[in-house]
């Protein structure tokens, strides 16, 4: 397998994965039944109505990271650069679940117009739960240190091979495929902290067995972000074995790797799959509350992004839809991060030439 | 870290600890945070050494200004519930409050139970009222 069949077939699972996951996204406004839209009480008939433009709105509006997928992935195959794929798969990724996001604050804005007052349930109040959520209270010593150990073996590794090579080879080219995939490592360390920090508002009755759902809601994506730490962990042996490799080994190494990504992404996008299925069904069975907004949000919040040093939400619900609050930690943070990889990209390209 | 999809009701309960924060209430947001963790250490639930979460987590989750968790620190540290270290965070440091005069500390009880009565309700079920309430904030008493 080479690096270009090997994104062909990467982008081929990925549309796969993408029907599937469009087409569960398109029932999930039905999720707790004909009686509700999302997390709206609608009245009966609503689907028969007013409901069903609505929802057609939504699953329309799911389709447009389809729209701008296909004429750019035409182009790159155009171009013949199909590694490109990689990248757009990346940005794909992106665009489908903060447009799915956008899509679900849309519609249930819709769908509130109609809502069932009766059933419409706002929470007197609220709970919060005095338990301190801290990365080290979500992290598995055992996946820490399989990560540490392999990425201290991978720099061992190369920096021997630096040090016994003469003349030295490019220490540009030897140690930047290995430094990228750290950098990599950190973002999604970085992620980890988004979900963990995450709010966690409570409706006041109730709070206990509420706090207990988004708990196992928040560890599923922990575990998600926790697999993909391991998988991109072991990564980092792929370039000391690939440099190693004698030339006429470097072929079969790489097509090694190859297939055990793949089988290793079919494999974790099942599991998540299974684990994502019985995740639905116990969020299934917690009655949506509408929670106070203590803050008075929409007053807030602007148009995408908002600057409210004081205010410690990093999303906010604004009139228009969410804002991203840019004052916060985690957005400077994330900016930092994703301006870091820039110049960390340029530099490689740099030391390559 | 265990990833389990089954909600262990009791379990959850029993271990943690929530505050609750009424809209209706007129007390102002701080003071009620206040007077929740208050509540929980008279009780013996927040125990000496328990540690409150950081302010940050608590205001993200209520969803308020950082300097409403702020205040709400500041006054248990004040009484000398809590102590607060910088990079450390916050602790339950005692279950008694500094010393007050006794008229300091009968004063909001007065005020409460002129409510009470001004509302109409009859001495005997004050009366029952108020040794409810002291069972269950005397509970973590010595």
């Amino acid at each position: 397998m080479t690096i270009g069949e090997f994104s062909v077939a990467l982008y081929a699972i990925f549309w796969i994965v993408r029907i599937n996951g469009f087409v569960r996204r398109s029932r999930e406004p039905l999720m707790r039944g004909a009686e509700w839209f999302f997390d709206v009480p609608v009245p009966a008939g609503f689907y028969a109505g007013a409901g069903r433009a609505i929802l057609r709105r939504y699953r329309l509006r799911l389709l447009v990271p389809f729209a701008i997928d296909v004429p750019i992935a035409a182009a790159i195959f155009a171009w013949g650069n199909v590694a490109m794929l990689n990248a757009l798969i990346v940005a794909l990724s992106v665009a489908i679940h903060a447009g799915h996001a956008i899509a679900v604050d849309r519609a249930e804005r819709e769908a509130r117009r109609f809502e069932d007052r009766h059933r419409a349930v706002p929470s007197a109040g609220l709970g919060v739960s005095l338990a301190t959520r801290r990365v080290r209270d979500y992290s598995h010593p055992a996946i820490e240190a399989l990560v540490a150990l392999l990425a201290v073996v991978t720099f061992a590794w190369l920096a021997a091979r630096y040090l016994g090579s003469s003349p030295r080879p490019d220490a540009g080219y030897l140690f930047g495929t290995p430094v990228l995939l750290l950098y990599l490592q950190a973002g999604m360390l970085y992620a980890k902290w988004v979900a963990i920090e995450w709010r966690m508002p409570l409706p006041r009755e109730g709070a206990a067995r509420y706090r207990a759902v988004r708990e196992i809601a928040r560890k599923h994506l922990l575990a998600l972000i926790d697999w993909s730490r391991v998988v991109a962990a072991v990564s980092f042996l792929y370039w000391p074995m690939v440099v190693s490799a004698a030339p006429e080994e470097h072929a079969a190494v790489v097509g090694l790797w190859l297939v055990l990504w793949t089988v290793a992404g079919i494999g974790g996008t099942v599991w998540a799959e299974i684990r994502r299925k019985r995740l639905k069904a116990v969020l299934a069975r917690t009655r949506p509350v509408r929670l106070p907004d203590l803050l008075g949000q929409p007053a807030l919040a602007g148009w995408l992004v908002c600057f409210q040093p004081g205010i410690p939400l990093l999303v906010l619900k604004g009139a228009r839809g969410y804002s991203l609050n840019i004052a916060h930690r985690l957005s400077l943070l994330g900016g930092a991060y994703l301006a870091g990889f820039a110049a960390l990209l340029w530099l490689i390209r740099f030391a390559g030439h | 870290m265990a990833y389990t999809y089954t909600i262990h009701d009791q379990a959850e309960g029993a271990g943690a600890m929530f505050l609750s924060i009424d809209t209706a209430d007129p007390r102002p947001i701080y003071q009620q945070v206040a007077d929740g963790i208050k509540e929980l250490i008279a009780r013996g639930e927040l125990g000496q050494g328990a540690a409150l979460p950081p302010v940050r987590q608590l205001a993200a989750d209520l969803g308020v200004n950082l300097n409403t968790i702020a205040a709400a620190y500041r006054e248990l540290q004040k009484e000398g519930l809590i102590s607060i270290a910088h990079g450390a965070g916050s602790v339950v440091t005692s279950r008694r409050a500094v010393e007050r005069t006794q008229d300091q500390l009968l004063r909001p009880l007065r005020a409460a139970l002129t409510d009470l009565v001004l509302s109409g309700l009859p001495a005997s079920r004050i009366e029952s009222l108020v040794l409810r309430e002291l069972r269950g904030a005397g509970k973590g008493g010595k």
